[in-house]
């Protein structure tokens, strides 16, 4: 009989899977294009938490307040002036563009930073709960905690507010969104913003929990696909429980396969899902 | 009629062109590239067979490339000739296609392209992990070359005959019933269904061909380079250099690939000493291509390619 | 006149579906526009709410070119368009399309007020305020769309093929809404079917085919051309 430490571990890890999937669930939804330079993106705001980490004694989560308009900001013109050229042309067109980025942002993080492996080490970072029967790594609870947190907000955001209420027409039907007066480009932009605002969360507690390297945002898109294949589109719970189900698989994988070949399982079930249920377990839509 | 006619003699002419160059003593580094230009070619057309003719963005040209490689130089440690070495590698990247397309067939293009992502990244970490004979080098990789010396000049050959046929075998799949079948499968899956064509087949067909023609480009680069590793065998950097070649010339036109294919050639040339930064200064490339000319330069000599509406794509 | 239409050209690429359209409508009228199918109805509502670009011609609105401005600002200058397949938020309760139809900063002044006349118009709707839409019957969700249309606070009405699908008798509750939105003082432009049921319910009417107007006026002088009666009744005028 297996510890029930990895599957609590694999469960926590899964709050955090479902928070790096929101953003390419939002995308995703709103715009139709599956935004591959996700991954590098979280890498990003991994990259410069690092940068404010090491340079400037900022404690990652401290950077949040600086990295979430900065990111909001990035994601904001990233759409607004670059992908929404292409949404009116094709998704293969934005396809394209998202894969040049992803490059360009991987050279540039290994130039930047080389190809070396890194991470957010804190005073807190090397801590455990250690509850008798099961043993929990600190940061895997904060990522659990501000992950549930990110995922409350954005759901009180999508159904009180009217642009929440926007963004979610819009992802249902378009051209009925422009007939009550949406702006849609107004609305591409902010949902591509608040995706990144997911992203900059996501990666800070990637960064603070496992080691990143400039080719680690090529995973995190592959898990955060895999967490909408799992979960499905169009419901938070069902996101949340993808991460979940992709989080313990890869745990457990790793106890009993070795690290090396925890993201083989996580590619296998990805693919399995793939081609058994491509709508996902708890999809709407 | 007359078209095909005047092509074909102009392939023809290109080929005999190519294939007398190396004789006439010009110099190896100049061979070398354009040596990478046949397999550039030939993995562009890989690609843009996909992309430009079967509405499929491929992601994993790189898994075909490295997987067709590893079976030429592990077999080759086994002693066994070359030539089985090229065909074991397109009978197994003919399985590896017919597995993938198994999962990434089933729902709209995007699932597509991110489940092709998907196979490059666990090839890399298979081969990491799986180590069938002993290497000299570091990664499961071995150094090569068996009997007697395959020459600079073979190869250069080779790669030539690989290139021009990956060329002729788009422009005969085009001119095809099978490449109408296609191109109605890329205008619109579903009504290309609702017409009896079976979709599933043409796909897989296609994907299998693409497959074959990265398969031998593969086969033919680590002839050449002898030494092979799961990194640098799978990594993105062949799909980007398929994708890169095909979007600049043009994708969905025959010329495109050619022409692009030159043009990164040539842009690997001016970047040879700049390693680290080649990739970015591609993808910098790639975006300003598809933001200024998404057409290609072949294309925008009048081809239209993608005429589709916002809306519609959000209907589907 | 608060919506005037003159000379307006459309094209689908090369293919021209909409001729020297000369059309207008005003405050407090109910107009149809009847005709067969790829007569171009449809093609010119979606000129009118910013859709389609025209070729040439004029499209304005109290004084205002309409032509070349966006959906979202056509619905803030006072348009509100009602479209074919009733196209409500399916996944959102009616209460929250009601809400986003007056999504405008001009609609959301007046956000209560319309909001009553909507639940007044159709108790139906004011019933299940809290169900999603997608779970409403044909004919609610028609009520549902129309109800949203009207919560931008709009001047002119469009709706396009509102009585598609639909049991007569609901049908019938529909256009009696009509009259009330037209006595509030909005003008209505309506696309149907119906040849008979526009005749019955509009003030005027515009009869187009192959993307120009061929007759137009009064519900009554229409109803005694021959052509239409032989055309569309199936009376054979001898």
């Amino acid at each position: 009989m297996m510890e029930p430490t990895p599957f609590l571990m694999g469960a926590l890890l899964g709050g955090l899977y479902a928070l790096l999937a929101l953003g390419l669930s939002l995308v995703f939804g709103v715009m139709r294009i599956i935004n591959v330079a996700h991954g590098d993106f979280v890498l990003l705001a991994t990259y410069l938490a690092y940068a404010l980490f090491t340079y400037a004694g900022v404690d990652p989560f401290l950077s949040l307040c600086l990295l979430v308009p900065a990111m909001f900001l990035f994601g904001f013109i990233v759409q607004r002036y670059l992908f929404s050229r292409f949404l009116l042309r094709s998704a293969e067109a934005a396809l394209i563009v998202a894969f040049g980025m992803s490059l360009v942002i991987q050279n540039l993080h290994q130039i930047l930073w080389s190809p070396m492996s890194r991470g957010l080490t804190t005073p807190y970072s090397l801590k455990a709960l250690d509850l008798g029967q099961v043993f929990i790594p600190f940061t895997y609870l904060l990522d659990f905690l501000v992950s549930l947190g990110a995922m409350v907000a954005l759901h009180a955001f999508l159904s009180k507010t009217f642009l929440g209420k926007a963004i979610r027409a819009a992802s249902q039907d378009l051209k009925a969104a422009q007939m009550v007066g949406i702006n849609y480009r107004t609305v591409f932009a902010v949902s591509f913003g608040i995706a990144m605002v997911t992203a900059a969360m996501a990666g800070i507690c990637l960064g603070l929990t496992f080691p990143f390297n400039p080719q680690s945002g090529v995973s995190f898109l592959i898990i955060a696909f895999g967490v909408v294949i799992i979960g499905g589109l169009g419901s938070m719970i069902g996101t949340f429980l993808g991460g979940v189900i992709l989080g313990v698989a890869q745990v457990v994988s790793a106890e009993l396969l070795g690290s090396a070949a925890q993201m083989l399982v996580v590619y296998a079930l990805v693919l399995l899902i793939l081609a058994l249920r491509p709508q996902g377990l708890f999809g709407v839509r | 009629m007359r078209k095909a006619f005047d092509t074909l003699v102009l392939i023809f002419i290109w080929l005999g062109v190519c294939l007398v160059l190396p004789f006439l003593g010009i110099p190896p580094k100049v061979s070398l590239y354009l040596f990478l230009f046949f397999v550039y070619l030939a993995l562009a057309n890989s690609w843009n067979l996909l992309a430009g003719f079967s509405g499929l963005v491929s992601l994993c040209t790189s898994a075909f490339f490295g997987l067709a490689g590893y079976c030429l130089i592990l077999l080759s440690l086994l002693k066994v000739p070359l030539w089985i070495g090229f065909i074991v590698g397109l009978i197994s990247n003919c399985l590896l296609a017919t597995l993938i397309a198994i999962p990434t067939f089933r729902l709209s293009g995007i699932y597509f392209s991110i489940g092709t992502l998907v196979i490059p990244e666990a090839m890399r970490i298979i081969f990491f992990l799986w180590r069938p004979i002993k290497g000299t080098v570091h990664g499961g990789g071995a150094g090569y070359m068996l009997v007697g010396k395959v020459g600079m000049q073979s190869v250069y050959l080779l790669s030539a005959l690989v290139g021009i046929l990956s060329v002729a075998v788009l422009y005969w799949i085009v001119n095809s019933e099978f490449g109408l079948g296609l191109a109605a499968i890329r205008d619109n899956q579903r009504t290309a269904e609702a017409s009896g064509i079976n979709v599933y087949t043409l796909k897989l067909r296609s994907f299998m061909i693409s497959a074959c023609i990265a398969s031998v480009a593969g086969s033919t680069f680590y002839l050449y380079q002898g030494y092979i590793e799961p990194a640098s065998a799978f990594n993105v950097k062949w799909t980007m250099i398929a994708m890169l070649s095909t979007v600049i010339g043009g994708i969905g036109t025959i010329k495109g690939p050619i022409v692009g294919s030159a043009f990164v050639t040539f842009l690997h040339f001016l970047l040879a000493r700049y390693g680290t930064l080649s990739l970015m200064v591609q993808g910098l490339v790639l975006i300003a291509v598809m933001l200024l000319a998404p057409q290609g330069l072949v294309g925008l000599l009048g081809q239209r390619f993608w005429p589709k509406v916002l809306e519609d794509r959000h209907k589907a | 006149m608060m919506l005037s239409i003159e000379g307006l050209c459309v094209s689908y690429g090369r293919l021209r579906v909409l001729t020297e359209v000369t059309l207008h409508v005003s405050q407090g009228e109910i107009v149809a526009l009847i005709g067969a199918n790829g007569a171009g109805k449809s093609t010119l509502l979606n000129a009118i709410s910013g859709f389609l670009r025209p070729e040439s011609g004029r499209i304005l609105f109290k004084g205002t070119e309409l032509s070349g401005l966006s959906p979202y600002e056509i619905v803030e200058l006072g348009i509100a368009h009602v479209p074919e397949g009733r196209r409500v938020f399916p996944e959102l309760t009616v209460m929250d399309n009601l809400l986003l139809g007056a999504y405008t900063k001009r609609a959301r002044k007046r956000l209560k007020e319309n909001l009553d006349f909507v639940f007044g118009l159709f108790p139906r709707l004011a019933e299940r305020r809290f169900q999603i839409a997608k779970t409403l019957s044909g004919g609610e969700q028609q009520m549902l769309a129309i109800g949203r249309g009207l919560m931008s606070d709009p001047q002119v009405l469009l709706l396009d093929e509102v009585s598609l699908g639909l049991a007569p008798v609901v049908v019938n509750a529909i256009y009696l809404a009509l009259k009330r939105i037209r006595e509030r003082g909005i003008a209505v432009l309506f696309v149907e079917q119906s040849v008979k049921k526009s005749l019955e319910e509009a003030d005027r009417a515009y009869l187009l085919e192959a993307g120009k107007v061929v007759l137009s006026g009064s519900c009554e002088e229409l109803k005694a051309y021959p052509a239409i009666k032989e055309a569309y009744f199936g009376v054979c005028e001898t």
